[in-house]
């Protein structure tokens, strides 16, 4: 075989041999992470639990619009007078709840307790808001004159502080204790202006937690402040009868990163007293009944906000109710007393039924009334309240 | 050989040749009979197919869907409603409101049994905001909702809202894609046949240089066409029948029906031009080509009855509608073909019905006259017989003393070539097909389109972990064991997201997790109670995971190993289902019986082959030459369908990457190209070995042989190439596109580098080896061929019949 011959076979080999490894290399797999590839168990170790970042104390207005929490509601109770006599208690709440990455929840109750007509009513509506980020950004949207906002966005968070939610024709706003609610349901429309006559009341949990924070333990933390006594003035539709009405009403604000549990349930007591003070218990049970947390907050007329912890108060069911619709058995009618502050009271609903079925917005049946309070003692009228009873059982 | 055929055609096909010269008219009646009885059938053909095809309940995932079915009653159907409301977010309240009105039609049908809405569940709104989908749960399986589908997308569709906004819906899922593939494949096989008869015909025309006879060629593949979908409509029947099944036979039917006339049309020419009377012509045809294809049928016949040996409705249905076709072919090619060619006569020639005094040979050769000089030219160089065993004529011979000259040399670098060629297939990823196999104007490839450019690349596939824990699955130790089983998943790096009862949402602690659900069916928190219920029963739960990358990805995949190595605690089990997991079974599967299916078909061909050629070495090299044909057929589609390798063509010839090869497609290329592509061995081989009786020299026999049967196997193979090839360019469907790209090229390979390079450069470097038979066999052989003849009335020679050119 010649030079030439050798010379030429060797091109030829090393040629289809570069050809070869090139295809070899340009069809190999990348580098990478190698972590990409492995085949190897997972490394299943105890995972901590997740611990909630420094809790800053409260601040307003800023804490009045939505957080990004597990949790959150605006509550508005209240008892109303027509020029007639006429004597309604009202409630109209928004819940806002957040899990995971998904758009914020809502879910809203608007109800009428009319006592002159013997009547109770209530409506619910439910949303997702879309467009709504869990944590809403201040001056993120401009507050609009007529409720209407961008489509899937409940809340707006007004440029200088406050709230502004609105869902299904119902709405409520407002900042400094200056607010507005209106809603309305079958039978009944109802627009309201309110002003806080007191500075908001922060709630305390068992120290050393700060003003306006309560533990749950397990369960959670909630931050809670309420404005007791602010003055309701507006206009109550009754069957397509505009009616002028004044009163009082309290609103309660709780967020934080808590679970509404669990296999017990919870009471609920606002009172504002004819004396001028104001009053809230709340009561929260395990399974078998028994009260895991309670804790309570006294106004006093001044403004001024006293803690009042667990053993500070007795609260005492005096008879029951049972619904006809659920069958759920509630207690009707409570002696609550707070020897520290002098009181000795009598609950009495205004109207036996006001049970909420709210299962298809918030997922749980309530009950949720006006009732007048009374001294024990004397008998004498001691002012108005509200209960607001959870966990009584399922329906059957 | 040649002598024994033009002596006298004998042995049991020589015979058939002159029964069927009497019967010519009434065979030719019983086909058309046939035909015109077959072809009202033809049309309820596609309606009798089946989707799918892949269910094996003994698979691992599958056994993960039965836990999860089981304990959680979860769907085995499910279909995705996609709404695209142009220009208008989702969260517009009359968007919402269309959408729900169209969902709460959809719930009136018996057959759903949920719907989640856009909003009700996990990140069901795209990015754009305007793309949202809900969630239906059918009755059923996915290949049996096929006929809900129509009044699902009727119910489903949204009018225009007020303003004029449109809002488009897409319908995709399982049954969607079934139907939408079911549907595709119809238009493909139409759109292929449109075109392959006419390419068939112009190669037949250019092969022939006569219309009227390479219209006999066509007729032959359409009537076996006929006659293959008619027998598939008959065992559409007894068998359950893929909806693939369509292309493959149509593709085998028309490629085979035509080759084997080819084959038989040149050598009744050559015959008529030697001998001169049709009968004898004919007869003689018969012992040569005829028993070529029949014994060359039986090869094809071989690859494809290992698709039979797997438990796969698919595969074992393709096996199927591919001996069909293979059996339809051969039955025209010894019946139909005959009687016409009879019946035809002299006119094969493309001249007058009757022998010119010119006589018969000057015949054959005679297309000057009818088709001017640039055919003649190209004819003569690439396609005329040449019916000798002289040496150095012809362009064939001619490569061949090129060869011969230099074995070493070609044979390095024709092997380095086709190691080239088939090496992307290293590097293969293969994997069962998604929608991305569909052309992107369905419904079912939009959406998911869609959900890989809206939502998250694995959101339309995420990995279902049946998890299975010793106790009830809600009490505190084992949500705790599963929480810290869900944070590793998390952590891993091939994870997108986690979903599962103890995932709702980070800021949850173990504690709140086990107060939630205490009582989970009570629980007063909405969304645990509802992820309670669809998600845990007892002691089992299914966790989501969406990957990260591709779902039919590497990692993927290597992340569904990983997790079934996984086991949260002991006592513990995982059990992964979902389309990788599917993917990842179905191909191990597979794969698992593969070896076994080519050994058997090795097997059987090498025994063949040993009883053909009298020697132990040439089938194996046969065997080695068309596994070589096949490596680069794989390669070929690892570097297209994986790789991209053709992405930027210019439709139709551009490919979108699939990003892996589809993983029956090598199974399938094996089983059908191994018997396809050995003919064209068989036939050079059979003419070497004559001219190596003829002549008693190695070299000079090869390149004899390449030179006799050069135009056959060039005219035959281009058939094959023109027809795969119409599949592989006008198919949507990417399976066919790849099976049809995979055939015409491994045939491609074996006509032109195998054939004229690497054969007589093997050829020359064994010598005498090639021939070697160990005598003990050769004399067993012997006896065998002894006996068989001694059964007829009259004898075939040996070696005859190998060769149909």
């Amino acid at each position: 075989m010649s030079t030439a011959t050798r010379t030429r076979r060797r091109g030829l080999v090393a040629g289809g041999a570069a050809l070869a490894l090139a295809a070899w290399s340009a069809c190999a797999a990348p580098a990478g992470d190698p972590r990409l590839r492995s085949e190897a168990p997972l490394q299943v170790e105890p995972a901590p639990s997740p611990t909630p970042l420094s809790l800053p104390p409260v601040r307003l207005p800023e804490d009045e619009a939505p957080h990004d929490v597990l949790a959150e509601w605006w509550y508005y109770t209240g008892h109303l007078y027509a020029t007639g006599g006429d004597e309604y208690g009202f409630e109209l709440v928004f819940f806002r709840g957040v899990r995971g990455s998904r758009p914020p929840g809502y879910a809203a109750h608007f109800a009428i307790t009319d006592t002159a007509r013997r009547r109770f009513q209530y409506d619910q509506r439910q949303d997702v808001a879309l467009n709504e980020l869990a944590r809403p950004e201040p001056a993120r949207s401009p507050v609009a004159g007529g409720g209407e906002r961008p489509p899937g966005i409940i809340s707006l968070s007004p440029p200088d502080g406050g709230f502004d939610l609105a869902m299904g024709g119902w709405r409520m706003r407002g900042r400094d204790g200056r607010d507005f609610v209106s809603a309305a349901m079958a039978g009944y429309r109802l627009e309201l202006e309110l002003a806080a006559t007191r500075p908001p009341a922060l709630h305390l949990g068992e120290p050393p937690w700060q003003p306006g924070l309560i533990s749950f333990g397990p369960a959670g933390y909630s931050y809670y402040y309420s404005r007791t006594r602010m003055v309701a003035r507006g206009v109550l539709e009754v069957d397509g009868m505009p009616v002028s009405v004044e009163g009082i009403a309290w609103t309660d604000h709780q967020w934080g990163d808590f679970l509404v549990l669990g296999e017990g349930g919870w009471d609920w007591f606002a009172a504002n007293l004819a004396d001028g003070r104001d009053l809230t218990i709340s009561l929260i049970r395990d399974a078998s009944g028994a009260t895991i947390v309670a804790y309570g907050t006294l106004v006093e007329a001044s403004g001024e906000a006293r803690h009042l912890g667990m053993g500070s108060f007795t609260v005492e069911a005096l008879g029951e109710w049972v619904s006809p619709r659920t069958g759920i058995h509630y207690p009707s009618g409570w002696r609550v007393r707070v020897p520290a502050a002098d009181l000795d009271l009598r609950w009495t609903p205004l109207l036996l039924d006001q049970e909420l079925d709210a299962r298809t917005s918030s997922g749980v049946i309530y009950w949720e009334g006006a009732v007048a309070l009374h001294y024990t003692g004397s008998g004498a009228d001691a002012g108005r309240g509200y209960v607001e009873l959870t966990g009584y059982g399922t329906p059957r | 050989m040649e002598r024994g055929a033009s002596a006298g055609a004998t042995g049991v096909f020589g015979w058939w040749g002159r029964r069927l010269y009497r019967w010519r008219w009434a065979a030719i009646t019983i086909w058309l009979t046939v035909a015109l009885a077959a072809l009202p059938l033809l049309p309820a053909v596609p309606g009798r197919l089946r989707a799918g095809g892949f269910a094996d309940p003994s698979l691992p995932s599958a056994r993960a869907e039965a836990t999860l079915r089981q304990a959680l009653d979860l769907p085995a159907n499910t279909v995705a409603v996609f709404y695209l409301s142009h220009g208008r977010p989702y969260a517009d309240p009359a968007v919402r409101e269309a959408v729900a009105q169209s969902l709460a039609r959809l719930r009136t049908l018996p057959q759903v049994r949920s719907a989640i809405a856009p909003d009700q569940g996990s990140r069901q709104i795209g990015r754009s905001a305007t793309t949202a989908y809900a969630l239906l749960s059918l009755d059923g399986r996915p290949e049996t909702s096929l006929r809900l589908l129509p009044e699902l997308e009727r119910l489903a569709a949204v009018p225009p809202l007020a303003d004029g906004t449109r809002i488009e819906v897409l319908v995709a899922g399982g049954a969607p894609f079934f139907r939408d593939l079911q549907e595709a494949t119809e238009r493909d096989l139409r759109r292929a046949e449109l075109i392959t008869l006419p390419v068939a015909a112009v190669v037949l025309t250019l092969v022939f240089g006569s219309v009227l006879t390479a219209a006999v060629p066509v007729a032959v593949g359409v009537a076996t066409t006929v006659l293959g979908l008619a027998s598939l409509f008959a065992l559409s029947f007894p068998f359950d029948l893929s909806v693939f099944v369509l292309n493959l036979a149509s593709m085998l039917a028309l490629g085979l029906g035509t080759d084997y006339a080819l084959f038989m049309v040149s050598r009744f020419r050559e015959e008529l031009a030697r001998q001169g009377r049709l009968e004898e012509a004919l007869a003689a045809t018969l012992a040569t080509a005829g028993r070529a294809v029949f014994f060359s049928a039986g090869t094809v016949l071989a690859g494809l009855a290992g698709l039979l040996a797997y438990p796969f409705m698919l595969l074992r249905s393709l096996g199927i509608a591919g001996i069909v076709a293979v059996l339809a072919s051969v039955t025209a090619a010894l019946t139909l073909l005959p009687a016409i060619l009879a019946v035809l006569g002299w006119r094969v020639h493309g001249g007058p019905s009757r022998p010119s005094p010119a006589g018969p040979v000057s015949r054959s050769r005679g297309t000057k006259g009818h088709s001017g000089r640039w055919r003649t030219a190209l004819l003569r160089s690439l396609w005329l017989s040449r019916d000798t065993t002289e040496d150095r004529q012809g362009l064939w011979a001619g490569l061949a003393w090129l060869v011969l000259g230099h074995p070493w040399r070609v044979l390095v670098a024709v092997l380095l070539l086709l190691g080239a060629l088939g090496a992307p297939f290293t590097g293969a990823r293969l994997s069962t097909p998604d929608a991305r196999i569909l052309p992107p104007s369905t419904d079912s490839r939009r959406a998911a389109d869609l959900l890989a450019t809206e939502f998250e690349p694995g959101a339309g596939a995420p990995l279902l972990l049946a998890v299975i824990a010793p106790e009830r699955i809600t009490a505190p130790a084992q949500l705790s064991t599963l929480y810290d089983f869900t944070r590793a998943l998390a952590r891993d790096p091939r994870v997108e997201r986690v979903e599962s009862i103890v995932d709702l949402d980070p800021r949850l602690t173990k504690e709140q997790y086990a107060l939630l659900y205490a009582r989970p069916e009570a629980s007063p928190d909405l969304w645990a109670r509802g992820v309670a219920r669809a998600l845990a029963r007892e002691n089992v739960t299914l966790v989501r995971v969406v990957p990260r990358f591709d779902p039919l990805g590497p990692e993927t995949i290597a992340l569904v190993k990983a997790l079934r190595a996984t086991t949260p605690a002991p006592g513990w089990t995982v059990e992964v289902a979902g389309a990788t997991a599917t993917a990842l079974d179905l191909t191990e599967r597979l794969y698992e019986q593969f070896p076994m299916v080519v050994g058997f078909v090795i097997l059987v061909t090498y025994i063949v082959l040993l009883i053909t050629f009298r020697s132990v070495i040439l089938p194996a090299k046969a065997v080695v030459m068309n596994a070589l044909s096949l490596v680069a057929s794989y390669g070929a589609l690892a570097a297209v369908f994986q790789d991209g390798l053709l992405a930027r063509l210019p439709p139709p010839f551009g490919i979108a990457p699939l990003g892996y090869v589809e993983a029956t497609l090598p199974i399938l290329l094996f089983c059908t190209l191994f018997g396809l592509s050995m003919d064209y061995e068989v036939f050079l081989l059979s003419r070497v070995r004559e001219a190596h009786l003829a002549l008693g020299d190695n070299a000079r026999s090869v390149a004899a042989g390449l030179e006799t049967s050069g135009h056959v196997i060039t005219g035959a193979a281009a058939i094959v190439v023109a027809v795969a090839g119409c599949f592989a360019v006008a198919a949507d469907v990417v399976q066919i596109k790849a099976l049809g790209l995979g055939i015409a090229i491994a045939v491609l390979v074996d006509a032109t580098i195998v054939r004229a390079l690497l054969v007589p450069a093997t050829m020359r470097l064994l010598g005498d080896w090639n021939w070697w038979l160990p005598p003990p066999l050769g004399a067993l052989l012997g006896r065998l061929e002894q006996r068989a003849p001694a059964r007829a009335s009259d004898q075939a020679p040996a070696c005859e019949g190998t060769d149909g050119g």
